[in-house]
């Protein structure tokens, strides 16, 4: 392959659905997973006489996403009608934002490569119905179902520059980009659920040449997997057409997870024109001042500035505050931990290693950790007074999650308190002593590793429950004395 | 005197003193209905079921003692562009053949809630586009005062209902004269009240931004009086104002000293008729005897009014029509394919008048002409806007013909749509200011096509006021009303007590 | 003016006949020829109008569900329904993939 002497350039476009209870221009409700059509209105179904109007929580949701991005609020913006027919579109147009978006000139920083990646615009509008093909898929089915449960939610489009050169690129933006809109309440930002859906441009050229290629947009990507696969797929078909000398088709191609490749998705007749009218029934969207800094004062804090607490103020390493931020569940249960008392590294450690472990093993995500910060906090304390052992501790946690029972419930029930009396853990010493004559044989020869096989040889014998550095030193003490 | 020969001021006031009962009002005009309506067709549906519920509701209100509101018992008839639950609306199109409105807009509930009484649904040009109501995919409506004539439009069934006596009053819809040209063409008052003032939410959307819901009535306080009713801030509808209702009906009276009227030069300088010029100057004399300072003023960019308003309303329209799509409500004519269905449904659901202002429309606004077109459309809007405020510096109010001719006859077919779109240009201007507008009837004039033994028919004065000014023009409307009060009354009660419409009209079911 | 009117229609999803079409096409050049006279107007520095100028600003409304219409009620007026959904005809093929 030679796809080595070409470049590409992504640009995406994000689609995000706000978390409100209403939809976006009428009040039904925007709750997930209803029987069908049961969340409908002459507004959102488009019947003849209905008129549209804007929901103040979709605003104020855009404009923290706005704000979590850096972007730049137009303190008066409109909106506009999309026209196209469509049957999951009832009125045959899309109310959304075209001659001025609710903001504009925001970015989002990548690691590797450091790279910042801009966006363009930030705007709102309501998402459409949901069409079922009866059918194989969309090419085959014969008749469509339709639901307008989603039809009117409230969205916003983020629309990037075409400012990533890799599928990697892209996938680290989407990352980032959920992160901030995740921190800032905005949305559940769940590829999967349908809560994020992510469209791509991608436009491949020789290397060194400026000509850009045509963009191909790539549509039906369900998860970031996806996107980097369905980006790779792009880049070398069009690396591949160009190197033998064809043209490629600026067209809107469908990711097909099956195949593991894309396909044009045809449209019949003549190309997309959307008429783009400003939306008569609509007043313009004009911001008071005093709006928008009630929105900044009741920012949540972005994962930015959380990492930069957490290296500075609590003097964490980059690495964990970078682990602990993935998330806004995650970390407020860390934040949680510090606020009862919790030393910051050792609930890091225990967050990261332990609990995070136990959740990847049973497939639990952020929404659901498995257990209280009281109980955490209560049983590094346990650990940090010597009542148990971090061997121990490592079972009572699986323990605590398991039953829901208190870390010291546990101890106590299944006395599991270190072995601290010097008289029990000395005649067990003396057991492990005759029993072992050679590894006591090396310690009185300087052959200080031996001492570790019979430390493990006690903890052993108390089923863990001795402390292992009193053991190190009573062991010493009883050899060479 | 029969009580359908009543004004609706005079039945909310004999209903409210108990003189008579809502549904004695009611008897007597659904009786008068099916006399005259056979050989008018103004309604597309009568609705004398929910009427007689209505009216009792009205009549069992005032026996509790209840406030039965400031329409009590007065009879209204509804364009069919307006929904009221569980009855059809039809919009004078096959395309809503059928279709059941689960929801009320809020101009008739308020109205209800006032104690009017709907008694129909009133025909139509389909979805308010034309001028003489004959584009209704059902029938055509007469012109009482002449049955070979058209009464106007859209809103013309609403306007012949009124000026038969079939209805006291009636609310029609205006996006570009849609209320007053027919009222003029019938002998009535019509308003068209500033953008905002009413809610649109319910009515069938035309051109949105230019769409208004206003009120008829066979005089000037009747049309003050449901204005009262109708009007007001409402959530539901984003262009809606808040802006305080007056009691209009009361507020006619006003010495005419020192008021200051224009007319516009460009408007009279179309093409209007020599008897409708003649009843205007009348009109203008009256007002000036009465004190009024009356001038020739000039309004440049109304000029443009006429081809800003032939791309703005078809480009709005060819949007608001997308929803007619056969997929969740009314005609549907299935295809193998999605798009068949689209292209099926469209085609056959509009009529010729509807795809024409689609077609146009969508040209508007499609890509490398929206500038040259709907942009350009815009900007003159702003002119004629500015002009307007301009004038309004000067002037309480302005003043022209409200049509250029008087009703013209049934079945005339131009070669030039343009030449039906010029019955428009003197009222298409209001609603690119979004002001308000009201056309009272002012005298009568021979038609230019009438021969020697033609009958003079109505024609009608157009009072344009400031914004959210309705008072203003209102009282203004009432005095031009008062100069010609003894030549209407006696003229227009003898057409309808002598109204004999010999031949049933065709309808299409 | 040479309006490309199948494009138009497309657009507009009404499919007329080659002899409508062309009335049709008679018909906008007719207004058409009309409305040419806003090309004359000068438009320098004028800002368009869309709307009205009251409100100033859209009004927001609270975001607090409520019932809307039921699905009984709505389906009623479908043309064509099916468990709880509107149907209608798939896209066409298209000539498949």
């Amino acid at each position: 392959m030679t796809e080595r002497a070409y470049d590409m350039t992504i640009g995406l476009e994000v689609h995000v659905e706000l978390l409100t209870g209403s939809k976006m221009f009428c009040r039904c409700s925007t709750r997930f997973g209803d029987p069908p059509n049961t969340n409908v209105c002459p507004v959102c179904t488009g019947l003849p006489g209905a008129l549209p109007v804007p929901n103040h929580e979709a605003v104020k949701l855009g404009l923290r996403a706005a704000l979590g991005l850096g972007a730049r609020i137009n303190l008066r913006s409109g909106f506009d009608r999309k026209n196209y027919f469509y049957p999951d579109l009832p009125k045959g147009y899309q109310i959304t934002q075209y001659r001025t978006p609710l903001a504009e000139d925001g970015f989002i920083e990548i690691s590797e490569p450091p790279k910042r990646i801009r966006i363009q615009r930030i705007h709102l509008e309501e998402d459409t119905g949901k069409s079922i093909h009866a059918g194989d898929d969309i090419t085959t089915a014969e008749y469509t179902l339709l639901d307008f449960n989603r039809c009117g939610v409230p969205l916003i489009e983020i629309v990037s520059e075409p400012d990533m050169s890799s599928p990697e690129e892209a996938r680290q933006y989407l990352e980032r980009l959920q992160r901030v809109l995740r921190f800032a309440g905005v949305s559940d930002v769940k590829m999967e659920e349908g809560s994020m859906r992510v469209d791509c441009n991608i436009s491949v050229k020789p290397r060194g040449t400026a000509v850009s290629g045509k963009p191909v947009e790539i549509k039906n990507l369900s998860s970031f997997r996806a996107v980097v696969r369905a980006l790779s797929y792009e880049f070398q078909r069009q690396a591949r057409l160009l190197e033998e000398g064809k043209t490629v088709v600026r067209e809107t191609r469908h990711w097909d997870e099956a195949k593991e490749s894309t396909y044009p998705l045809r449209t019949k007749g003549s190309s997309q024109d959307y008429r783009y009218l400003p939306e008569p029934d609509l007043p313009d969207l004009v911001l008071e001042e005093s709006f928008v800094e009630e929105v900044k004062r009741d920012m949540p804090r972005l994962p930015a500035e959380i990492v930069a607490y957490y290296t500075e103020k609590l003097g964490l390493p980059e690495y964990d505050a970078e682990v602990l931020t993935l998330d806004p569940n995650l970390s407020r249960f860390f934040d949680d931990c510090v606020e009862r008392g919790a030393d910051p590294k050792t609930a890091a450690n225990w967050i990261m290693g332990d609990i995070m472990g136990y959740m990847n093993r049973q497939g639990l995500t952020y929404e659901k950790i498995p257990l209280s910060t009281e109980n955490l906090v209560e049983m590094l304390g346990l650990l940090k007074s010597g009542v148990i052992s971090g061997k121990i501790a490592k079972d009572v946690l699986v323990k605590v999650i398991e039953t829901g029972k208190t870390p010291s419930e546990i101890v106590k029930e299944e006395g599991l308190t270190q072995v601290s009396d010097e008289g029990e853990l000395l005649s067990i010493i003396q057991e492990v002593i005759s029993a072992n004559p050679g590894p006591v044989q090396d310690v009185k020869n300087g052959k200080e590793k031996a001492i570790g096989f019979l430390v493990g040889q006690v903890m052993k014998a108390t089923r863990g429950r001795a402390n292992p550095a009193k053991v190190n030193i009573m062991l010493k003490e009883k050899i060479l004395s | 005197m029969e009580l359908w020969e009543l004004g609706a001021w005079d039945i909310a006031h004999k209903v409210r003193a108990k003189e008579v009962s809502a549904q004695e009002v009611l008897e007597s005009h659904l009786a008068r209905i099916s006399e005259i309506e056979p050989g008018l067709c103004a309604f597309l549906e009568v609705l004398e079921a929910e009427a007689r519920i209505a009216a009792s509701r009205v009549d069992a209100k005032i026996a509790g003692g209840e406030d039965p509101g400031i329409l009590a018992g007065v009879p209204c008839a509804i364009k069919d562009n307006m929904n009221i639950k569980g009855t059809a609306c039809t919009c004078g199109s096959k395309m809503l053949d059928g279709y059941i409105s689960p929801y009320t807009a809020t101009a008739i509930k308020r109205m209800s809630r006032e104690g009017a009484v709907v008694t129909g649904k009133t025909n139509l040009d389909e979805f308010a586009m034309g001028s003489s109501t004959e584009s209704s995919a059902y029938m055509v409506t007469r012109n009482p005062w002449d049955p070979d004539r058209v009464p106007g439009g859209s809103s013309g069934g609403s306007a012949a209902a009124v000026a038969a006596g079939l209805s006291t009053v009636a609310l029609g819809s205006d996006t570009g004269g849609s209320i007053r040209q027919p009222a003029s063409f019938t002998g009535i008052v019509g308003l068209k009240p500033t953008y905002g003032r009413v809610s649109r939410y319910g009515l069938v959307a035309f051109a949105s931004s230019l769409d208004q819901i206003g009120p008829f009535g066979r005089d000037v306080r009747d049309v003050a009086l449901l204005l009262e009713a109708i009007s007001g801030l409402d959530t539901a509808d984003s262009t809606s104002v808040e802006r305080p209702v007056v009691p209009w009906s009361k507020r006619l009276e006003r010495p005419l000293k020192g008021l200051r009227a224009g007319v516009p030069k460009e408007l009279l300088g179309l093409s209007v008729d020599d008897g409708v010029r003649d009843a205007f100057y009348r009109a203008l004399s009256h007002l000036a005897d009465m004190g009024a300072v009356i001038e020739e003023t000039s309004l440049p960019a109304l000029r443009y009014a006429l081809d800003a308003y032939y791309v703005i309303a078809p480009a709005e329209a060819s949007s608001n029509l997308s929803r007619f799509d056969g997929v969740r409500y009314g005609l549907s004519t299935r295809g193998k394919a999605l798009d068949d269905m689209y292209h099926a449904t469209r085609a056959q659901g509009f009529g010729p008048e509807v795809r024409r202002r689609i077609m146009l429309g969508t040209f508007a606004l499609s890509a490398g002409y929206y500038d040259a077109y709907y942009l350009r459309a815009a900007k003159t809007r702003t002119l004629i806007r500015r002009d307007f405020d301009e004038a309004f510096k000067v002037y309480d109010v302005l003043l022209s013909p409200a049509t250029p001719t008087v009703a013209f006859r049934a079945g005339e077919e131009s070669g030039d749509p343009m030449t039906k779109y010029l019955a428009d240009a003197m009222t298409v201007s209001a609603n690119l200011a979004g002001i308000p507008a009201l056309s009272v009837p002012c005298g009568f004039a021979r038609p230019s096509d009438a021969g020697l033994t033609g009958r003079d028919l109505p024609c009608g004065l157009q009072i344009m006021g400031k914004p959210f000014d309705e008072e203003t023009v209102l009282a203004i409307g009432y005095a031009v009303e008062a100069s010609v009060r003894e030549e209407m009354e006696e003229k227009s009660g003898r057409m309808r007590r002598n109204l004999l419409l010999s031949k049933e009209c065709e309808r299409v079911d | 003016m040479k309006i490309d009117m199948k494009h138009i229609a497309d657009l507009a999803k009404l499919r007329l006949s080659p002899g409508e079409l062309e009335s049709m096409e008679r018909d906008l050049e007719m207004v058409l020829a009309h409305i040419e006279r806003l090309a004359g107007i000068d438009l320098e520095g004028v800002e368009p109008t869309f709307g009205s100028r009251e409100p100033a600003g859209v009004r927001l409304q609270q975001d607090d569900p409520k019932p809307g219409l039921s699905r009984a009620c709505l389906l009623e007026l479908a043309p064509s329904a099916r468990d709880g959904h509107y149907v209608v005809p798939a896209r066409e093929s298209e000539g498949g993939r």
